[in-house]
């Protein structure tokens, strides 16, 4: 168990260059669950553009198999939706950062993480894009 | 007469009737989107109705069937509606909790299809407190991710099923008998008994009476018949701990029972013959007691059909930020607190620590932390002296070949590291530089702390 949400500090698109992201996809969206995802979209940032752009598969629910692709790829970030504490900790522990809380469009959500488009408690992405009731 | 006026209920007023009910309660739309959370749904999930308005049910539910086979979405399809089913989700916070889940169609009035409605329970407390009463424990409550244990988890179901007898080897505490229990309720024997019997606990004449019983008139105050733990576990399993304590004389009898399948009870003139699979433990190494003419080699080589060995915390630390999230939960329950987590700090200092007792000291910490606990996170302060080093976090270690330009960049980390605690996010911004440059920047130089 471990702290809820926890706000994630804006970054700028500098600081993001030449580093490695891995996310999980289900089709256009980010994986609702780390551990449910058999798709990593492998990106690299490089200032506010991404490069290498490619899809991995990894079965989420294996965290050595998971472990075992943010090494092969030498993966800096994991952007994530749903993440239990005990998966984050242990990806923590194995030097890769978690930044997790996201949903929606992988791009989207790409896009908001790059350009440091970050909200706290846990909720990033299409937060405006929601339909009315 | 008074006449009672009729009451109609308004549209607030399901809300409130929603909200009142203490299973959580919301409903989609035919395009998956959620258009109703109620009060419950809110404190499982952690999730508030505002933020579950409008998203799709699987981005705020994040269950574990939601990708694969949304019952939601069965129920949609088909009309069919679930009652009761299993599933477990990740709330807001990252606590992964057992839920039952049923799932209707949701209709107007003229009985047309507008969605769906699902009602979910939270099942952690029920779970948690069936396991502890039943001592039903399976692989899933073997807590560790670590590559060791996951080579044991590979294996287990097959040894379990294969009905040989198990030598489990491991230092005290590392949690032999939960895999003893979980082997035999894994097996075909699991409807049948599980007697555990601790061989150093007893002197020999006492569990050489405790194993195999004894006939009226055995010995002085033997006035009747008693059974053995090999009787009662007849059709089952006996877990004999610590069996590198045994007598040498113990030894024959137990090899005995092992070859023959029977064995006479003290007193007693015939045989009786059982069908027991034993799975037996130590924390000793019997090849070694072998080698000293301690343990009979025969004996040795009938126990170990399959030797599983149970690697010591210490050398699995990768394994305990989960086991302090199940112990969290546990002690939550069993105490009636709600403490959410540790610190950080705690994390850094418990992940530190060699654990000499194993997961059983692991497990002490965590219940004394949860006693001088006064707030929802458990500092650094509630654990005992032995555990906190002096000055707390210095673990920090630079490796690999550097430039000195490199050197004097990994010392500089190393250093404002080592003044923060080993706080990644106080480092970075004492450094002047984002987290995330900090932690690349530690992974490209080398630097690690636990």
């Amino acid at each position: 168990m471990c702290r809820a949400g926890g706000t994630i500090n804006a970054i700028t698109v500098a600081e993001v260059s030449n580093m490695r992201i891995a996310i999980p996809v289900y089709g256009e969206r980010i994986s609702p669950r780390i551990d449910c995802a058999s798709t990593f979209l492998v990106v690299e940032a490089d200032g506010g553009t991404m490069r290498d752009v490619h899809e991995a598969p990894a079965d989420g629910s294996s965290l050595k198999n998971l472990l075992g692709l943010l090494t092969r790829e030498d993966i800096d970030v994991v952007v994530c939706a749903g993440i239990s504490c005990e998966d984050r900790q242990i990806i923590e522990t194995a030097g890769v950062e978690v930044n997790y809380g996201w949903i929606g469009y992988v791009k989207d959500v790409l896009k908001g993480f790059v350009h440091g488009r970050r909200g706290g408690s846990g909720w990033k992405a299409d937060r405006d894009n929601r339909q009315p009731h | 007469m008074a006449t009672m006026k009729k009451y109609v209920l308004r549209e607030n007023d399901y809300k409130t009737i929603l909200d009142s009910v203490a299973d959580g309660v919301f409903t989609v739309d035919r395009g998956w989107k959620i258009t109703s959370w109620n009060k419950a749904a809110e404190h499982i999930t952690g999730f508030s109705e505002r933020e579950a308005l409008g998203r799709l049910c699987s981005e705020v539910l994040r269950s574990n069937v939601c990708q694969s086979g949304c019952i939601l979405r069965r129920t949609m399809e088909s009309g069919r509606e679930f009652i009761k089913f299993p599933i477990d989700i990740i709330t807001k916070n990252g606590e992964k909790k057992p839920l039952s889940i049923s799932s209707s169609l949701l209709r107007t009035g003229t009985g047309e299809v507008v969605g769906g409605v699902e009602t979910f329970r939270d099942l952690t407390q029920i779970e948690t407190l069936r396991k502890a009463l039943a001592n039903e424990y399976t692989f899933e409550d073997i807590l560790g991710k670590s590559h060791q244990m996951q080579a044991l988890f590979r294996i287990l179901p097959d040894i379990a099923t294969s009905d040989s007898t198990v030598l489990i080897q491991g230092a005290s505490g590392t949690g032999k008998e939960l895999f003893a229990r979980a082997i035999h309720n894994l097996s075909r024997r699991k409807d049948r008994p599980f007697i555990g019997v601790n061989c150093a606990a007893l002197p020999d004449t006492l569990l050489e009476s405790e194993l195999f019983g004894y006939r009226k008139g055995a010995f002085t105050g033997a006035d009747g018949n008693k059974p053995g733990r090999f009787d009662l576990a007849d059709g089952g399993t006996i877990f004999l701990d610590e069996i590198g304590d045994i007598s040498a004389a113990l030894q024959i009898k137990l090899l005995r029972v092992l070859q023959e399948k029977q064995y006479e009870p003290l007193g007693g003139t015939t045989s009786r013959r059982v069908d027991v699979r034993v799975v037996t433990a130590t924390n000793k190494n019997l090849k070694e007691q072998m080698r000293l003419g301690r343990f009979r080699d025969d004996l040795y080589f009938r126990l170990n059909v399959i030797c599983l060995e149970i690697p010591p915390l210490a050398e699995r630390k990768v394994d305990i930020p989960i086991l302090i999230e199940a112990l969290i939960s546990r002690f939550n329950t069993e105490k009636q607190k709600n403490i959410l987590g540790v610190t950080p700090g705690t994390m850094r200092v418990l992940m530190q620590y060699e654990y000499p007792g194993n997961v059983r000291e692991l497990e002490n910490i965590m219940e004394r932390a949860f006693i001088l606990c006064k707030t929802d996170l458990i500092d650094v302060d509630c654990l005992p002296r032995e555990v906190v080093p002096d000055g707390a976090i210095r673990r920090t270690t630079v490796c690999g070949e550097l430039t000195p330009l490199e050197s004097a960049e990994a010392e500089a980390i190393v250093a404002t590291l080592t003044q923060n605690d080993g706080h990644r996010e106080r480092t970075a911004t004492a450094l002047g530089i984002h987290k995330t440059t900090l932690l690349r920047k530690m992974k490209k130089l080398g630097i690690t702390y636990p």
